[in-house]
């Protein structure tokens, strides 16, 4: 390596490491919401990158909508599998059934999720992390910390170790 | 191959904040910004335009779409920043964009800890404010190395050459005080788009670029520093029962390069142990590699076996940082409790989080006049001042003239958790220095 230079790609990765490192160094129970989509496929290889040759630090996490289409939930599973990874799935009407009190949402996950998904509270300490994934590579990689406050890191934020 | 020759490639992304007070124009300018450099999607636009038939009279009104964007990504809950992205054919932009509230130095401190740029927002019929001159002591005190002085609303001073030369002057006045290096200023109006993407048909008095002309050109190196290696370990990387047996025995150290380059072979020195290895592997996910650096995140390898956990730092044995329970820091204070002499907090640096009390008040920047007062009482929310630190235990670091990921912190008040501060350490008085034979290279 003759050029010590990233680019564009290469920095938000090493970014997305660094976050995800930050995230199982700190926290007593980080999740990695993984639906099976692109954008969580996407998360998925940032984690094996952070975290190989180890086991993934976290389980993946998975609200089952009962909207996805079967071939997604199956790759879901057999990716999850292929990687030896823990996978959790909830689904909505398990949150329904428990009535589980409405308090206003707070993580990006619930925006995408039915009206009664919306209103459960996120546990407590556990993190998410999204990312928005296009034609043009990731644009945006968001790790949200739900339950107490919010704080948003994206990528490729800088939101450095020094000032979170 | 040698150090010197390794000049910094310019960067292709360029993050950059904006300050100003409230009303300046912020949200205007960004969604000006967003809007003609056609960085919206269709249904954003879309959106707009419908609201702008119903209320606006015809004008779409950016500010909504900046603050719009925000809420719905908030949805009731607190960001401290929200990066916003766009590019073009040159360049890809961040912004980051800080809501407006009280809390406007952490809000600054937040967005511009990583900018290379920060527009300062001036309101042309105000002129420079006190908070004018606080974000601009704010943005040389984190060395942001380049900053815009953005002089908007000149449609409401009948676009005056007078004016925008007025207000530079105020500016000129009191920018030497203070150590930045690159200052532009540019008349515009962000509501109509002058000077914004487009050159304005109201200022033939004007010969510079426009606010994205410059962003787009404005040469930004990478500020990363490529000598003295340093990094934070993050996290230990020892698999419990890897699928390939060779990595049975594996044990490594993870982290973002903070600082210079790192070679297979390469001696190494870990604190807090203070015992020297040498760099057996640099693993990452696509390979083991012969040499990384900063901020490349790698696993390293080490021959020994040494105490080394999260909170460690591993660094080069010829640029060697500071190593002392006595700190030296210029702080941005960000909390309503005032931090007094005798007050404990902790001190988070890297990956690694010690106890610290302060034991002297040294300075605190006078906003009105840019003048240090010595020996302050207190700093207050938004002052800025120079402090002495005793930490629990030593911390490894640099001056964050020379690294501004090792050279900066965090203080956090006991109990509520809260970030009280942003600081920037002034440089060690001595490095690190070997006590046995053992630190002989
Ligand atoms: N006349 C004029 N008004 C402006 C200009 N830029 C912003 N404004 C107006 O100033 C007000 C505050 O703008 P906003 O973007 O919300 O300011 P912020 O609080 O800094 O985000 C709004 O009514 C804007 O329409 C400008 O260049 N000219
Ligand atoms: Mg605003």
């Amino acid at each position: 390596m003759s050029s010590y230079h990233l680019d564009h790609l290469q920095h938000l990765e090493t970014e997305a490491i660094h976050i995800m490192r930050e995230v199982a160094g700190e926290f007593e129970r980080p999740a990695l919401l993984f639906s099976g989509g692109k954008d969580s496929i996407c998360l998925l290889r940032l984690a094996e990158k952070a975290f190989r040759p180890s086991e993934l630090p976290l389980p993946l996490l998975n609200v089952d909508t009962g909207h996805h289409f079967p071939e997604l939930n199956e790759f879901r599973d057999a990716r999850a599998a292929q990687l030896g990874a823990k996978l959790i799935v909830r689904t909505v009407e398990e949150a329904i059934a428990k009535g589980i009190p409405s308090r206003n949402s707070n993580s990006t996950a619930a925006s995408a999720a039915p009206a009664a998904m919306k209103k459960r509270p996120a546990p407590r300490s556990v993190f998410s992390v999204s990312a928005t994934v296009s034609a043009n590579g990731i644009q945006k990689i968001s790790v949200l910390k739900s339950g107490i406050s919010i704080t948003a890191v994206s990528i490729p934020a800088k939101t450095c170790a020094c000032f979170p | 191959m040698s150090l010197s020759t390794t000049s910094p490639r310019p960067v292709d992304i360029l993050r950059f904040n904006t300050c100003g007070s409230v009303d300046d124009g912020k949200s205007t300018l960004i969604g000006r910004l967003l809007y003609d450099s056609k960085s919206l999607m269709e249904d954003q636009i879309e959106a707009l335009e419908r609201s702008a038939d119903i209320t606006g009279g015809g004008q779409i009104n950016l500010a909504n779409l900046t603050d719009g964007l925000r809420a719905e990504r908030e949805q009731g809950i607190t960001i401290d920043v929200a990066y916003r992205y766009f590019a073009t054919p040159r360049r890809k932009f961040i912004i980051a964009d800080t809501p407006g509230h009280v809390q406007y130095t952490r809000n600054m401190v937040t967005g511009a800890s990583s900018a290379n740029l920060s527009i300062i927002l001036v309101d042309a019929r105000l002129g420079v404010i006190e908070q004018s001159r606080r974000h601009t002591a704010i943005a040389a005190l984190l060395r942001i190395p380049h900053l815009v002085v953005a002089i908007n609303k000149m449609d409401l001073v009948g676009w005056s050459e007078a004016r925008f030369l007025e207000i530079r002057a105020q500016f000129e006045a009191f920018l030497p005080r203070l150590d930045i290096k690159d200052v532009k200023f540019i008349p515009l109006s962000a509501l109509n788009g002058d000077n914004v993407v487009e050159p304005s048909p109201h200022t033939p008095w004007y010969a510079g670029p426009t606010l994205l002309g410059h962003l787009e050109t404005v040469h930004i190196a990478s500020d990363f520093n490529l000598t003295g290696f340093r990094l934070p370990v993050q996290w230990v990387n020892r698999p419990n029962s890897p699928t390939d047996a060779a990595l049975h025995d594996f044990r490594g150290f993870s982290g973002q390069i903070a600082g210079g380059i790192v070679r297979t072979g390469q001696k190494l020195l870990a604190f807090p142990a203070g015992i020297v290895t040498t760099v057996k592997q640099i693993w990452t996910y696509d390979g083991v590699v012969d040499e990384a650096f900063c901020p490349q995140s790698v696993t390293l390898v080490l021959e020994h076996d040494i105490d080394i956990s999260r909170g460690s730092m591993l660094v080069a044995l010829d640029h060697l940082p500071g190593s002392s329970c006595d700190l030296q820091a210029e702080v941005c204070w960000m909390h309503t409790r005032p931090l007094q002499v005798g007050k404990k907090y902790f001190l988070k640096h890297t990956t690694h989080t010690v106890q610290v009390v302060v034991t002297e008040l040294i300075d605190k920047l006078n906003m009105s006049t840019l003048d240090s007062e010595s020996a302050p009482a207190a700093l207050a929310v938004n002052d800025i001042g120079e402090i002495k630190l005793r930490a629990a235990r030593p911390l490894v670091f640099d001056g964050y003239a020379t690294n501004r990921l090792t050279g900066s912190f965090i203080l956090i008040e006991p109990g509520t958790n809260a970030t009280v501060a942003a600081g920037m350490l002034r440089a060690p008085h001595d490095v690190f220095k070997p006590e046995t034979a053992d630190y002989v290279i």
